[in-house]
C-alpha cells in the first residue's frame, strides 16, 4: 500500500477534525422527526409569549432607569476617553430558546454587569411589526433586527471583547457591533 | 461501542424525546456531515438532505439496531445507502481526465484545502474509500461491509484513490 507522507497525514488529520455545528440543521431534522412522530416534542419548550414578555420586562427594566436611573443621565463612573458603540441583535429561524427564563437571566446579567461598570448607555427591545419604507432590495431579508444595546468602551478592541460576551449568539442569534460616529 | 453512545441510545429509546435525540445527534453530526459532504462532492444542501434522511431512517429502525457494528458505522451505512439512492436518480458523468484538466487550472492553496478540493473531484468509488479510510478512520473490513465490496477491493481502491489524489495535487502545484 502506498503510504501517506507525514504532510499528507497532517492534512488528512485537519480534515478529520472539521466540525459542523449548525443549529438550524439540527432543528430542521428534529422538526422532520417530530412530523413523522419519531421523536416527542421538547418538554422544556418555552411559552414564547411568556419569554417575550419576560425579555421585554428585562429590557424595560434597564430602560426605565434601573441602571441608568441610578446614575442620572450619565453613567456614574464615566470611563475616560470612551467611545459609544451600538450592539444590534438579529434573529432568524435559527434562533432557538430552550429555556426562556435562563435567556432572560443571561441577558439581564450581561446588561447589569455593564451597568455596574458605568458603561451601559441604553437598550431597547424592538416590536415585531416592521413598517418598511423604500426599496425592498435594500431590506435585510435573511434576519430581523430585534433589539439593541448602546454602551461605552475605550476603543474598538474593548468593545469587541464586551460584545463577544453577549449571550445572543449562543441561541443562534447574530450580533452587529457598530461604533457611533462622532460628528463635530 | 463507546459507553457514552450506548447510554445516549438507551436514554433516547426510553423516552424518544427531542432533548435525548439532540445529545445523540451532536455526538455524531460532525462525522456524518463530513462523510456526506465528500459523498455529495461538496454540495452542502445535498449533504444536509442526505444527513436528514439518514437520521429519519436511523430513528425509524433504531429498535432493530443489533449493535454488531458501532453506531457510527451503522449510521454511515445508512448514509451511504441514501447516497446510492440519490446517485441512481442523478447520474454524474465527469471523467477523471476532465477533472485532472480542471485541477490544472486551479491555484495552489494550503495542502489540506488542496487536498479537500482534490478529494471532492475524485470519482465516486475512490472518493468513498478515501473518505472512509483516511478521514473517518474506518478499517478496510468495515469499508468492505459498508460499500458492499471485497476487502481487497477496498485496499486497491484506496491505493488508486491516493494515486489519483496526488495527480490532482500535482495539477494544483503546476500553476
Amino acid at each position: 500500500m502506498d503510504a501517506l507522507t507525514p504532510q499528507e497525514q497532517e492534512a488528512f488529520e485537519q480534515l478529520s477534525k472539521e466540525q459542523f455545528s449548525d443549529p438550524a440543521l439540527e432543528q430542521k431534522i428534529i422538526a422532520a422527526l417530530q412530523k413523522k412522530a419519531l421523536v416527542k416534542p421538547s418538554k422544556n419548550r418555552p411559552d414564547m409569549k411568556k419569554v417575550i414578555l419576560q425579555l421585554a420586562a428585562a429590557i424595560a427594566l434597564l430602560i426605565s432607569g434601573y441602571f441608568l436611573g441610578k446614575m442620572g443621565s450619565t453613567p456614574p463612573n464615566p470611563v475616560a476617553d470612551t467611545n459609544t458603540y451600538a450592539l444590534f441583535l438579529y434573529e432568524n429561524e435559527a434562533f432557538k430558546v430552550s429555556d426562556g427564563e435562563t435567556l432572560v437571566a443571561e441577558y439581564t446579567d450581561w446588561a447589569e454587569t455593564l451597568g455596574e461598570q458605568g458603561k451601559l448607555v441604553g437598550a431597547e427591545k424592538l416590536a415585531d411589526a416592521v413598517d418598511w419604507l423604500g426599496s425592498l432590495g435594500v431590506q435585510n431579508q435573511t434576519s430581523k433586527l430585534t433589539g439593541y444595546f448602546l454602551f461605552q468602551a475605550k476603543d474598538l478592541a474593548e468593545a469587541q471583547q464586551i460584545a463577544k460576551t453577549h449571550p445572543h449568539t449562543n441561541y443562534g442569534g447574530g450580533l452587529e457591533l457598530r461604533s457611533i460616529d462622532k460628528i463635530d | 461501542m463507546p459507553k457514552r453512545t450506548e447510554e445516549l441510545l438507551s436514554q433516547f429509546l426510553a423516552e424518544r424525546s427531542s432533548e435525548h435525540f439532540s445529545l445523540l445527534y451532536r455526538q455524531h453530526i460532525d462525522g456524518l456531515m463530513r462523510t456526506a459532504t465528500y459523498l455529495a462532492k461538496g454540495k452542502v444542501s445535498l449533504a444536509e438532505d442526505l444527513v436528514q434522511e439518514t437520521w429519519i431512517v436511523a430513528i425509524q429502525r433504531l429498535d432493530r439496531f443489533e449493535r454488531k457494528a458501532s453506531f457510527k458505522t451503522w449510521l454511515t451505512g445508512i448514509l451511504i445507502n441514501k447516497f446510492r439512492e440519490h446517485q441512481r436518480k442523478n447520474r454524474d458523468t465527469l471523467t477523471l481526465a476532465v477533472l485532472l484538466q480542471r485541477a490544472a487550472t486551479s491555484t495552489r492553496q494550503n495542502l489540506h484545502i488542496d487536498l479537500k478540493n482534490a478529494i471532492l473531484q475524485l470519482p465516486d468509488g475512490y472518493r468513498e474509500v478515501l473518505t472512509l479510510h483516511d478521514i473517518e478512520g474506518f478499517k478496510h473490513k468495515e469499508i468492505a461491509r459498508l460499500l458492499d465490496i471485497k476487502e481487497g477491493t477496498s485496499k486497491s481502491q484506496l491505493f488508486q484513490a491516493r494515486k489519483a489524489m496526488r495527480q490532482l495535487l500535482t495539477g494544483y502545484k503546476t500553476e
